[in-house]
């Protein structure tokens, strides 16, 4: 039975968080129209063991929502988001999921989304948590913090940095109840 | 008769005119009404009356007419991943085949990714539905605090070894592990002990993927079945040939069915062709006449738009099948026309004509109606439907062979092929009843015969009747072998128009199971019913027990006991959220089967309701071929049960045929007695003509025994015809042996025996063709009538002239047969 549930239900589950958290990563906070093509850097740290992966990747997305995560270091993963499909290929978990047909799948990649598109108090609004938001050296601060239960698909904590000169993020981290923290660095 | 039908002829000599418009209009009238005849093609209707559950098990059932695609390696093993992009393309390649035709309604290949994620937060939002009381035992033990610590330094293990998070994620909602008293091997059997790689179904040893099939149309829709297993199998020929590494095999019940009827066509094809090539080749040698032919058909014809329409007025409609098994009588009424067609061909006038044989054609028509009536007294629709279809066809066939079609003959005598007529004539006066050794070699194998008829068996399995192409057969044996051990394996439902009424007669089913298997009849049975689908009023009672179960103090308890191991072990107590939140919840009963998490092309394998509203919830068994008798008669004695394959119902309804058709058998040798003393008026020539059918029956059963042929329910009922035909050659030779001792006229023995040569020949022909066919219900036609023919030919040709002349020598039997000759005279 461990090796199904692990098959079907938690990989998926975290293959999808892991795409979406690249996402999140290559998002603006400006509330304007984002649009992104650059590369990236993904740290993914589990707290309670301390393991540490890191990847390298490129990044598209049209302000819209269609966004594309292609990974060079592993060669061959992707995350991508076509319209309400989620498709992912990450550490040899390969899914393509109808975000419309999965509560937990659909949260993850609205909050994504607005997330990239700027909009992150939509993103703060559909996941019940608080914000806050703080401004230094040309840079906006936003942490998302949850309160109460968190829903299937959400994060305890997001952490984002735009660029306030064009709104654009330049850095994410998403850090999940069970203590995996993923961070993302768009160049 | 003659007094009947000469004056019948005279008054349409006189006016033909009526006559011709008689024929036109009663043909219209029966080819229009015999046209609106409604055939009945369910078999389950045919059959005799059976219950509620067995009738189901013969309609159609989207389950039972799945089917079963399988993809694996030709050569060398193929990894699972190489199967699944090729299980992918050829799925791709058939419904983009099917675009244009819309056979398929879907195919279940794979495991939406969506599913099992909404399955499992189902599973989470309703978990006390799915925890079974005796789960609580379990629970007592996991909860005690050295489980607790045990457990939970379990957890921490595996969470220093997760790289993705899963482990760790399913452990922040059960760090206690609980889950293994709540599913236990659930989501195993969920799949039906099938692997799943990549989202694909393959069999355990992932050597071959598999695919289930739903079609879009109704089983009995035998065209659309005949071209989507056209495009089907032809598809998977191009698939094999553009990927020779692999090899898809196809198989199931549309299959079957296709390959059945596509075998019978071509066997029909190839023994009709031979039998017809030769028929022609006879009749144009001998008779060297064309319209000898279309007189030959057209009282066959006229006979069976006559039966058709009758059965119209009487009943609107009749069964198919006794439609097919019907066309046997018309070797039974070609004999008639044969006999009217060679008499006339010798005397050349058609009054004399109707004097010989208007009598023995009409005695020979009556008595074999008897046989085929006797069928109406049995309770099977189906051979009712047999025995008025025959009767009336024989009854309109003679009625035209005798009233229309001496208008037909020309008033002279044919010029038949000299030399071909001698030799026949030679071989039918050989004088077969003077020669001691041929009498004492037919009397040893009349013993012998007689020795083993009690012998025959019965054989009430309808698929020993089925054909399967070699290639349904390996598909079939691949999926056994890899899916069931090599067991066979059958479907089980448990029905009711309350799905939790169906529901509760699947729990009664499972401990059945349970049984069997401890006995060791079952090899393996899927449960997941019971325990996915649990019954509304059932999902309260699990709530009503978590409830109590997790009073406030055990919660705080149990939490408390986790946050302290969490702490010691150097773990973040807020991790373990989810499961306080599992605990805190409130839940309400919720059906599986509405909530759409489980997809309709995989529900289907597991639930179906009908288009009556019945639900059917469906089981799947492993066994032992040789157990299946005993495992489903125990399983479907569970109220509201019944096994997805129709045979098994046939087999018993077939052996009430049998007993009906035993009864049948004696009812009509009973009425051929009766007629036949009735017409000739003395007991010993009555059994002088009643004997060659019951002898040529024995000799059937004992040849049949001796061979180790079995009867089945086809040839069983096609020995009716054999008993026709027994009762017709004696007739005639019996008629024609009288004529010889009232007359010292040899003739018209002589001509009867070619009429009978000609009508043997042309059924042996017929018959003997048969054997070519590959079918096994075709062929097994084939011997029994062989048998039946050769043993009722040499009866009438040898034993009965031979005790026709033993008894000629007692003085009172030859002053009756004479006396007769002089009542007729009189007459």
């Amino acid at each position: 039975m461990k090796k199904i549930v692990r098959t079907f239900f938690l990989r998926r589950l975290r293959v999808a968080r892991l795409g979406m958290l690249m996402m999140i990563m290559l998002v603006s906070t400006a509330s304007w129209a984002q649009k992104y093509d650059s590369d990236f850097t993904q740290t993914r740290v589990m707290k309670i063991s301390g393991k540490t992966t890191t990847m390298h990747g490129h990044i598209t997305f049209d302000g819209n929502d269609h966004l594309s995560m292609m990974y060079s270091d592993p060669e061959g993963d992707y995350f991508i988001i076509d319209g309400a499909m989620v498709k992912v290929n990450l550490m040899k978990k390969k899914a393509e999921l109808n975000s419309e047909k999965v509560k937990a799948v659909q949260l993850q990649r609205s909050t994504l989304l607005n997330c990239l598109s700027g909009e992150w108090e939509k993103a703060a609004a559909e996941n019940k948590a608080d914000t806050i938001v703080t401004e230094k050296d040309g840079f906006r601060n936003v942490l998302i913090q949850a309160k109460g239960k968190i829903p299937r698909g959400g994060y305890s904590s997001v952490d984002l940095t735009y660029r306030i000169s064009d709104g654009l993020v330049v850095k994410m981290i998403l850090e999940e109840a069970i203590g995996v923290v993923n961070t993302y660095e768009i160049e | 008769m003659h007094r009947i039908f000469i004056p019948i002829f005279n008054f349409f000599k006189c006016h033909k005119g009526v006559m011709y418009g008689l024929i036109a209009i009663t043909s219209l009238v029966f080819l229009f009404f015999g046209l609106k005849l409604k055939y009945e093609e369910d078999i389950s209707k045919l059959l005799p009356s059976s219950s509620v559950e067995s009738q189901l098990a013969f309609s159609s059932i989207a389950l039972k007419d799945k089917i079963f695609l399988q993809v694996t390696s030709a050569d060398e093993p193929l990894s699972s991943e190489e199967l699944v992009e090729r299980t992918d393309e050829f799925v791709e390649t058939l419904l983009e085949k099917d675009s244009t035709t819309h056979y398929i309604a879907n195919i279940l290949y794979k495991m939406e990714p969506e599913m099992a994620i909404n399955a499992l937060d189902f599973v989470l939002e309703h978990l006390p539905s799915f925890v079974d009381t005796t789960a609580y035992a379990d629970f007592d033990k996991a909860i005690e605090p050295e489980a607790v610590a045990t457990q939970m330094q379990v957890d921490y293990d595996m969470m220093m070894e997760d790289e993705m998070g899963d482990v760790t994620q399913m452990i922040a909602y059960d760090p206690l592990n609980l889950k293994d008293a709540v599913i236990g091997d659930l989501l195993n059997g969920a799949l039906g002990g099938y692997t799943i790689i990549d989202g694909h179904f393959f069999c355990p040893d992932s050597t071959v993927t598999i695919s289930y099939l739903a079609p879009s149309f109704k089983s009995l829709d035998s065209r659309s079945a005949r071209n989507f297993v056209r495009l089907l199998s032809r598809t998977c020929k191009e698939f094999e040939s553009i990927h020779p590494e692999v090899k898809v095999l196809i198989h199931g019940d549309p299959i079957g069915s296709v390959s059945n009827a596509g075998r019978i066509r071509t066997d029909l094809v190839v023994t009709v062709g031979i039998s017809i090539l030769l028929i022609l080749i006879l009749i144009g040698f001998c008779f060297r006449s064309v319209s000898f032919l279309w007189k030959l058909l057209l009282p066959i014809l006229y006979g069976m738009l006559f039966s058709m329409a009758c059965i119209y007025w009487l009943k609107g409609g009749m069964s198919l099948m006794a439609l097919g098994l019907g066309a046997i009588v018309l070797g039974v009424a070609i004999s008639y026309s044969l006999h009217v067609l060679i008499h006339h061909f010798f005397v050349g006038d058609p009054e004399r004509l109707l004097l010989d044989e208007s009598t023995p054609v009409f005695l020979s028509c009556i008595t074999t109606i008897g046989a085929f009536c006797s069928l109406l007294f049995t309770d099977s629709d189906l051979l009712r439907d047999f025995g008025l279809f025959a009767s009336l066809a024989l009854l309109g066939s003679t009625l035209f062979a005798l009233v229309f079609l001496p208008h037909f003959l020309p008033s002279h005598k044919a010029d038949p092929n000299s030399k071909t007529f001698r030799r026949i004539s030679r071989l039918n006066n050989l004088p077969f009843d003077r020669k001691p050794w041929f009498l004492a070699l037919i009397v040893i194998i009349l013993v012998v015969g007689v020795i083993f008829s009690p012998k025959v068996k019965f054989d009430s399995d309808l698929r020993n009747l089925d054909y399967n192409a070699p290639e349904e057969v390996e598909a079939e044996r691949l999926f056994n072998e890899k899916n069931n051990d090599g067991f066979m394996h059958l479907y089980f439902a448990t029905v009711s128009r309350d799905f939790d009424e169906a529901l509760e007669a699947d729990e009664s089913l499972m401990m059945i199971l349970d049984s069997l298997s401890e006995q060791g009849l079952v090899h393996r049975y899927s449960d997941l019913i019971p325990r996915l689908f649990v019954p509304l009023k059932e999902q309260e009672r699990r709530i009503e027990a978590w409830n109590v179960y997790w009073t406030e103090e055990r919660k705080a308890e149990t939490m408390a006991l986790v946050n302290r191991n969490a702490e010691a072990l150097g773990l973040d107590p807020d991790m373990f959220f989810d499961f306080k939140s599992l605990l805190d919840a409130d839940y309400v009963p919720a059906s599986l089967m509405e909530s759409g998490v489980v997809p309709e092309n995989l529900l289907g394998n597991f639930i179906e309701c009908n288009a009556d509203g019945q639900y059917m919830v469906f089981t799947d068994v492993a066994m032992d071929a040789d157990k299946k008798d005993v495992v489903t008669g125990a399983l479907v004695a569970n109220p509201k049960t019944f096994v997805l394959e129709p045979f098994y119902y046939c087999k018993s309804m077939v052996e009430v045929i049998h007993d009906d058709f035993n009864i049948a058998v004696w009812i009509s040798s009973l009425f051929v007695l009766i007629i036949l003393l009735f017409s000739f008026r003395n007991l010993l020539t009555t059994l002088l003509s009643f004997l060659p059918m019951v002898i040529s029956w024995f000799m059937v059963q004992g040849y049949m025994a001796l061979f180790d042929l079995e009867f089945n329910l086809i040839n069983i009922i096609i020995s009716t015809f054999i008993f026709g035909v027994g009762v017709d050659y004696s007739i005639f030779i019996t008629e024609g042996l009288l004529t010889q001792a009232r007359t010292g006229n040899r003739d018209v023995l002589t001509w009867h025996k070619v009429a009978i040569f000609f009508s043997a020949t042309i059924l042996v022909i017929v018959v003997a063709s048969l054997l070519f066919a590959v079918h096994p219900a075709i062929r097994s036609i084939g011997l029994i009538t062989l048998i039946g023919m050769a043993s009722t030919i040499m009866i009438s040709y040898s034993l009965q002239p031979f005790v026709f002349w033993q008894l000629m020598k007692i003085p009172a039997y030859r002053r009756k047969v004479l006396n007769g000759e002089r009542e007729e005279d009189r007459v």
